[in-house]
């Protein structure tokens, strides 16, 4: 069976060795910028692959998640010089990733064979349409986290009122059925909800 | 809100600053991996170790008989090159193995072979001689085979040198530490055994195989163990 990372030939396989390959080149040759291009999209790739192949139980929190991948990422950065140039890239990089996420495996006391955990789960490229996805997700999850942060200064009523209407994107309508409002008070509500969001947010930053 | 990826992402910056200018050069020289740097430190390991040997150990009293005959020098011709074979195969060690690709596997499993071949070599030179229809006399007659401290030499002196070949390997992401640190000891203490054939006079093949084969497995097994915990990154 053809293996993608030793011969990759469809356009995302190629495109994603190429393009990780020259941006670690340049990166270690000194150029900053075109190495921290390299590691946040190492970072994307395997933050998607770790949420493919680590349990629910585990991968259900971000921080862990976060923290598998830092270890990772400094994994390649301290081995990056054991890449050998003539050889594919994608290999490599899954290979050190691979190894450092068996060890920090190990030191959760998770043993990866137990989990269905196999090796050609490394061995699988993410195509770079699903990884644009995850990271608009990502975006949205962490939009939605600023907002929720923010809310702490909102009334209770109000708090609900944008969850529904703003996070969960549900009609006035529906708004005002669920906390029995009628519906000019549910537009009152979110409005000076809002005003006090911006007050806020604009007091922040003068 | 703090967000954790916020934090991976200030990591790759922080991490990306790390690879410009004299950082990098010296980083470079620091983590070597070139084949001559690892030559270096094997012969510095083995300069130790003949050092050593040379000091402590008396060279055998029938030497200038023993340069004379063919059979002594493939002997130790034989433990050298694999030392050397099995110090080639510790060095592959040093860089992820990306064997995904099977026809590079099925390679590598043949070089591997080559270099056990020597060993295999010397060990059925000395298996062949011994004769199986009077073992018992023969143990009984030849208990001399049974003396010797050339297997606590081969351990001692094998450790010693293994630490450079650790040292050196250390630099590298070998990604099969117990196969690595096997493959160190097997080198190392070929090396050992091949210094001790000008100090060993005892050829007898249970001495061979008693005294120098077996503190060699012994000293490849707990050496795997180590590296197990020792190359771990």
């Amino acid at each position: 069976m053809r293996n993608p990372l030793m011969t990759p030939n469809t356009r995302d396989e190629l495109s994603l060795e190429t393009r990780l390959k020259g941006l670690f080149l340049s990166g270690i040759g000194g150029n900053e910028s075109e190495y921290a291009a390299f590691l946040e999209l190492a970072a994307k790739i395997v933050r998607s692959n770790l949420r493919k192949t680590i349990p629910a139980s585990l991968s259900h929190s971000r921080d862990l998640l976060e923290d598998i991948v830092q270890d990772v990422l400094l994994a390649l950065h301290r081995k990056r010089h054991t890449y050998r140039t003539e050889h594919p890239f994608l290999p490599w990089m899954f290979a050190v990733a691979k190894h450092r996420w068996i060890d920090v495996a190990r030191m959760m006391a998770v043993r990866p064979e137990l989990i269905g955990w196999t090796e050609s789960d490394w061995e699988r490229i993410p195509d770079l349409e699903a990884l644009e996805k995850i990271e608009r997700q990502d975006e949205e999850l962490t939009a939605k986290d600023a907002l929720l942060d923010r809310m702490a200064i909102l009334t209770d009523q109000q708090k609900e009122l944008i969850r529904l209407a703003k996070l969960e994107e549900l009609p006035l309508a529906e708004v005002a059925k669920r906390l029995q409002l009628n519906l000019s008070a549910v537009k009152v509500g979110i409005h000076r909800a809002m005003k006090k969001l911006t007050l806020s947010t604009e007091k922040e930053k003068t | 809100m703090f967000h954790p990826e916020n934090k991976t992402l200030e990591l790759s910056k922080l991490l990306a600053r790390e690879t410009s200018g004299s950082v990098l050069l010296t980083e470079s020289k620091k983590r070597d991996l070139r084949f001559s740097r690892f030559a270096l430190q094997w012969s510095v390991g083995a300069a130790v170790t003949t050092l050593l040997a040379w000091k402590l150990l008396p060279v055998r009293t029938d030497m200038p008989e023993q340069l004379r005959t063919a059979g002594f020098y493939l002997l130790t011709g034989l433990w050298l090159l694999s030392s050397l074979l099995m110090g080639h195969q510790f060095f592959g060690f040093a860089f992820p193995e990306t064997g995904a690709n099977e026809t590079s596997r099925r390679s590598i499993v043949r070089t591997r072979q080559l270099a056990l071949l020597p060993l295999a070599v010397i060990g059925l030179i000395s298996f062949s001689t011994i004769h199986f229809d009077d073992l018992t006399f023969q143990i009984y007659r030849d208990s001399h085979a049974f003396n010797g401290g050339c297997g606590m030499v081969i351990f001692v002196a094998g450790s010693i040198q293994a630490a450079f070949l650790y040292s050196w390997m250390k630099k590298g992401a070998t990604t099969r530490q117990a196969e690595a640190g096997m493959w160190a000891a097997l080198s190392t203490g070929a090396f050992t055994s091949f210094l001790i054939s000008f100090a060993c006079q005892n050829e007898h093949p249970l001495h061979i195989l008693i005294w120098h084969f077996l503190p060699l497995g012994g000293l490849a097994l707990l050496s795997g163990l180590v590296a197990r915990k020792f190359l771990r990154w």
